[in-house]
């Protein structure tokens, strides 16, 4: 096991505590990893000896009067509340995938109709012979062409973020579900 | 021995080494390995303990390019040590007694 990967799981572990608490104990074992390296002992001998972070880190707890973490299983009543809390969720899950799909198939669309009618009237050049308006007309289409091609960036990144903040809301919503992020005192 | 007595015997150790000079983790580990062993997770909740009952104060200093915490003993942490060897005077006293059965 490497420091970073020891230091992790034994922040994990320490989940019951505020995080400034949990940070500066994580400092305290950072430093010694550090020390130790520079006193020749490698990354990985040096986890094997300080053992098992959840371990290490249940020392911590007994002294702070934490209770080591229970298990993830959320009590009832958090449950039915998150299942109620899913259903405007949902609402809005699928008005957010909507805008999603919306947002960029205009765009296209756009781009797609200026095109069409670009050709549409190099058509009719062809067949008509040429015509002031016609040309200035298929100029026209090039235009929104264009503008549709260049809003479907700024309209994808709008996409990405709306979704992402639909994940962190479910996120949100499924933590509460298993209680966590609370404290356990003993 | 006893978890609860070894536990205070600690809490004495660490203050003494830190009463030769402000120190971190890993040497006042080194500085107590010739008396008694002491595991990194051992030392850490009583660091905090004790600077939780203002024994001992915190300083980061920057060594190698990187933050290294001191730690350093207080006047209320030396009256302890001193409060500690006043205690140990009594039970050696009465570990007399208990060896000889109060004959002198």
């Amino acid at each position: 096991m490497t420091a970073k990967q020891w230091l992790k799981r034994y922040r994990a572990a320490l989940s019951p505590l505020p995080k400034a608490e949990r940070e500066r104990a994580a400092e305290y074992y950072a430093e010694l990893f550090a020390d130790r390296a520079e006193a020749g002992e490698s990354e990985e001998a040096i986890a094997r000896d300080l053992g098992d972070p959840a371990r290490a880190a249940g020392a911590l707890l007994t002294e702070s009067g934490v209770a080591a973490k229970k298990g993830r299983g959320g009590s009832a009543w958090r449950v039915l509340l998150a299942v109620l809390m899913g259903i405007p969720a949902c609402a809005a899950t699928a008005a957010l995938w909507a805008v999603l799909v919306a947002l960029p198939a205009s765009f296209v669309l756009t781009a797609l109709g200026g095109l069409g009618g670009a050709g549409f009237f190099v058509w009719t050049l062809a067949a008509e012979g040429f015509a002031g308006g016609a040309l200035a007309l298929c100029g026209t289409s090039l235009a929104a062409a264009g503008a549709g091609a260049m809003l479907l960036v700024p309209a994808l990144l709008l996409s990405r973020l709306l979704l992402r903040l639909c994940n962190r809301m479910w996120r949100s919503i499924a933590d509460f579900a298993r209680g966590e992020g609370e404290e356990v005192r003993a | 021995m006893d978890t609860q007595l070894k536990k205070g015997l600690l809490d004495v150790c660490v203050l003494s080494v830190l009463r030769e000079q402000p120190s971190y983790g890993y040497k006042i580990i080194a500085d107590m390995a010739p008396y008694t062993a002491i595991s990194e997770s051992t030392l850490y909740p009583i660091l905090k303990r004790l600077e939780g009952a203002g024994l001992v104060t915190v300083h980061s200093r920057e060594y190698n390019g990187r933050l290294r915490k001191y730690y350093a003993v207080t006047d209320a942490g030396l009256a302890r040590i001193d409060d500690f060897l006043e205690d140990m005077r009594e039970v050696e006293r009465i570990c007399a007694l208990i060896r000889d059965g109060g004959k002198q």
